[in-house]
């Protein structure tokens, strides 16, 4: 097990004072807290930082990490720090969790035991911490756009990092199948009863939340039910109108362009955006006017041609 | 082994029970937070008949997270979330408009 440096962790010295340790703290908690932070590896690094700092504003556990770290540091430590066997969650989506004596490592709790947290707030706060329900776990769940159009159906895997009473880690390995409801949104959560972290004694599991991120589609945006996507369109077609055909989320469709059709026009079809509850969005296909590299001379005879027979001045209200 | 779970989709409500039981924090704390804004019933006018989003349980369990490791006020967590939020949104909104732009300065070049 790696013997964890608390002072280090902190940034302060062994002799630094409780106000220079809560000081630390809060500067380091600041940076690395998951729910503001987005630093990487913040959740592991807020980990490091509380730990060490739920054991240094202590005075007796300071005592007792002190004495070993001494120990340590003259080379007959009473305990073998040498394999590393830190916590490890290994969870397949990123998640967050209520804090919890899970947050802390093997090495924290092979020193002070699993139920040895002393915070007053998490006495106070929460119900009866002795039979207390497990902690509900958070995750994303990245679904494509198409996924929302029907109720689909989703497989995750997930580990829950869990530590028995003794304080020994037994990784909680979870495969569920989900029903995702048709015309969810991005960012809403679906709570699945029962499934995140164990309840203590004889209290009742927490839940998971799964919060929805729409993955971006390579061809379509986002814009409310409606989905956006960009037609590109040669000059001629755009000039004299023509039929495409369009892809859509629900397979390809026919579109007639009109004649003089400007780029940046938006044609609407109506029923091809997203699912939602007031019924479906439309999609709206978005024009834009592509120049070909002119590489013979015929084509640039052609371009001539055009540009002495349109007359048209594209820049007329500069002229005023 | 692969199981399948009880479902709650994003228009399940939750009574306010529900939410203490859920958040496994105490009433007192939930009411406290209802009384800054930081959650809000959608529906009910004393605590039995109120009605709470899926939502509110993990803005209470992150209210709950910002207030213990931070040690930052109920009245400062209601800005510290509205904040947070509004920067989720831009950086969505920010996200969407840069691919979009990507989309239309795409330049086609193909040989005739």
């Amino acid at each position: 097990m790696e013997f964890k440096d608390y002072y280090a962790i902190l940034g302060v010295d062994s002799e630094a004072d409780d106000k220079a340790i809560k000081t630390a703290y809060r500067k380091l908690a600041r940076q690395y807290h998951p729910d503001v932070s987005k630093h990487l590896n913040a959740e592991e690094k807020f980990k490091e930082v509380s730990e060490a700092y739920e054991v240094l504003h202590n005075s007796e556990k300071r005592a007792e990490y002190d004495q070993l770290r001494l120990a340590r540091n003259r080379g007959f430590g009473s305990r073998n720090w040498q394999a590393d066997a830190g916590f490890n969650a290994e969870q397949s989506f990123d998640s967050t969790h209520s804090g919890s004596d899970e947050d802390f490592t093997d090495f924290f709790n092979s020193i002070f035991g699993s139920r040895n947290r002393s915070s007053g707030f998490q006495r106070s706060f929460y119900e009866d911490l002795n039979s207390r329900q497990g902690n509900d776990l958070e995750m994303e769940l990245p679904i494509m756009l198409e996924d929302t159009l029907a109720d689909t159906t989703k497989t995750i895997e997930f580990t829950i990092p869990h530590y028995d009473e003794q304080g020994h880690a037994h990784d909680i390995k979870k495969s569920l199948k989900v029903k995702i409801p048709a015309g969810i949104k991005d960012g809403e959560p679906i709570r699945l009863k029962g499934q995140g972290g164990p309840g203590q004694g004889k209290a009742a599991n927490g839940d998971l939340y799964l919060h929805i991120r729409l993955i971006p589609h390579p061809l379509f945006d986002v814009e409310g039910r409606n989905l956006t996507i960009t037609v590109p369109l040669a000059p001629w077609e755009a000039a004299l109108g023509t039929k495409i055909t369009l892809p859509t989320l629900s397979g390809k469709i026919h579109l007639t362009i009109p004649p003089n059709s400007q780029s940046g026009k938006r044609l609407r079809i109506p029923g091809k955006g997203l699912r939602d509850k007031q019924g479906t969005g439309d999609l709206l296909a978005i024009l834009k006017i592509v120049i070909p590299q002119v590489t013979t001379d015929d084509t640039k005879q052609l371009w001539t041609q055009l540009s002495a027979k349109a007359g048209f001045n594209p820049r007329t209200e500069w002229s005023n | 082994m692969t199981n399948t779970s009880e479902i709650f989709s994003p228009d399940f409500h939750l009574s306010f029970a529900d939410l203490c039981a859920s958040a496994n924090i105490k009433a007192d704390y939930i009411i406290e937070l209802i009384d800054y804004d930081i959650i809000m019933p959608i529906s009910g006018k004393i605590p039995q008949e109120w009605e709470f989003n899926l939502n509110a349980v993990t803005i209470v369990n992150k209210a709950a997270r910002l207030h213990r490791d931070l040690e930052i006020d109920w009245a400062d967590i209601a800005l510290v979330l509205n904040l947070l939020e509004e920067i989720d949104q831009l950086k969505s909104e920010n996200r969407q408009l840069k691919l979009q732009v990507e989309r239309l300065n795409f330049t086609h070049s193909f040989k005739q």
